[in-house]
């Protein structure tokens, strides 16, 4: 047995709080902030704003919900958007919840459900470092510390956000505002994989050009069409290189 | 269900119940296929390459074309801002909170000089 294989579930979550409060707890919170100000600009009340980050609990959706309600646009293409702007929750979900071991934890439906709701990017990306920090029966009460941390963090942040036109002057909600697309366009770029840094690529190219005609459409436009053509050109790139290789 | 979509309704909480909904089914599937299929996978390639295309056309599209209080700031600062925040980023080894850093310091520094108050 390695040493402190036997932690029970009150240590191992009491550790996910503790790493949870620092870096991941600020990020959420800041860039929270600008989703609250981004919520009030677009027309939203406060109990809308506070609901979006609760049941949304993902920024790009909830970046797209608050842009395009203020565009005007239906619920046609809030809910196309809003869905393909999340759907790595699927991948993530699909490659994160087997980590946590829920068939040992004896955890049902409804419970799976609300464990899938918590995740996502922040929390998912700090499986990995759970692993190393408490053993594996310790993942799940380590997960649900951090990310119960996170989330509250996050709904701080969006009613900050929401009223912070009240307590900065214009100019600085201005900066705040830019801060958050910024900040989502630098993640995105930031990918690991090369086939998702020229989907990027592709898609900040289609969205803005492709807006004149097709509206808030263009979203999808850059989606599917830079995500489609991202992904042939790295199986060309692939099929190429490994034909160089063969005999 | 297409009149559920068709509807002129605009009414948030409607709209963000669509939202919700919209993003719980990826989570409620995920928990369907959890361990089940493997997440290296072709189709999942597919998936994130459209996931990610899609953040960035809808990030450029609120940076080039805001609707709100971003409308106020020329184009211009707009872009140089992303361009100095990307080439931050990019010298730096793709270093992202410097090159958030600098394209908000650049863009907090048009503000205040676009309205006087820089002494330059």
């Amino acid at each position: 047995m390695t040493p402190g294989s036997e932690i029970g579930w009150g240590e191992s979550r009491k550790r996910g709080i503790f790493d949870a409060c620092g870096v991941p707890a600020i990020a959420l919170f800041s860039t929270m902030i600008g989703f609250g100000a981004i919520a009030r600009e677009s027309g939203f009340d406060i109990w809308v704003s506070f609901a979006t980050t609760l049941s949304i609990w993902g920024m790009p959706g909830q970046i797209a919900f608050a842009e395009l309600y203020a565009a005007g646009g239906g619920g046609l293409v809030i809910f196309t958007a809003v869905a393909l702007a999340n759907l790595r929750m699927l991948p993530m979900t699909v490659s994160g919840l087997p980590i946590m071991a829920l068939d040992q934890h004896k955890y049902g439906a409804f419970r799976r459900l609300i464990v899938a709701h918590l995740l996502a990017v922040t929390g998912w990306a700090q499986l990995t470092a759970a692993q190393t920090r408490v053993p594996p029966m310790g993942i799940l009460p380590y997960y649900l510390g951090f990310v119960a941390v996170i989330y509250v963090a996050a709904l701080c942040g969006t009613v900050f956000g929401y009223y912070l036109s009240d307590v900065v002057p214009p100019l600085a909600l201005r900066v705040a505002i830019f801060m958050t697309p910024l900040y989502l366009m630098l993640l995105v770029s930031s990918a690991r994989q090369i086939g998702n840094r020229l989907a990027v690529g592709l898609g900040a190219l289609v969205g803005p050009l492709t807006y004149p005609w097709l509206g808030d459409w263009c979203i999808l436009a850059a989606g599917l069409g830079g995500g489609t053509v991202a992904v042939l050109i790295m199986e060309r790139v692939r099929a190429g290189s490994g034909a160089d290789k063969s005999p | 269900m297409s009149e559920i979509f068709q509807t002129t309704i605009t009414d948030p909480w409607f709209l963000l119940f669509l939202a919700a909904s919209a993003t719980f089914v990826w989570r409620a599937l995920g928990v369907a296929l959890a361990g089940r299929i493997d997440p290296e996978g072709r189709v999942f390639d597919w998936v994130n390459a459209v996931a990610y295309a899609m953040v960035a056309g809808l990030m450029m599209r609120i940076i080039l074309f805001p609707t709100g209080t971003l409308v106020d700031a020329p184009m211009m600062d707009r872009m140089i801002s992303v361009g100095i925040a990307f080439a931050v980023w990019a010298l730096m080894g793709r270093a992202l909170l410097q090159g958030l850093f600098a394209g908000v310091l650049a863009f907090a520094g048009f503000t205040l000089w676009r309205a006087g108050h820089l002494p330059f």
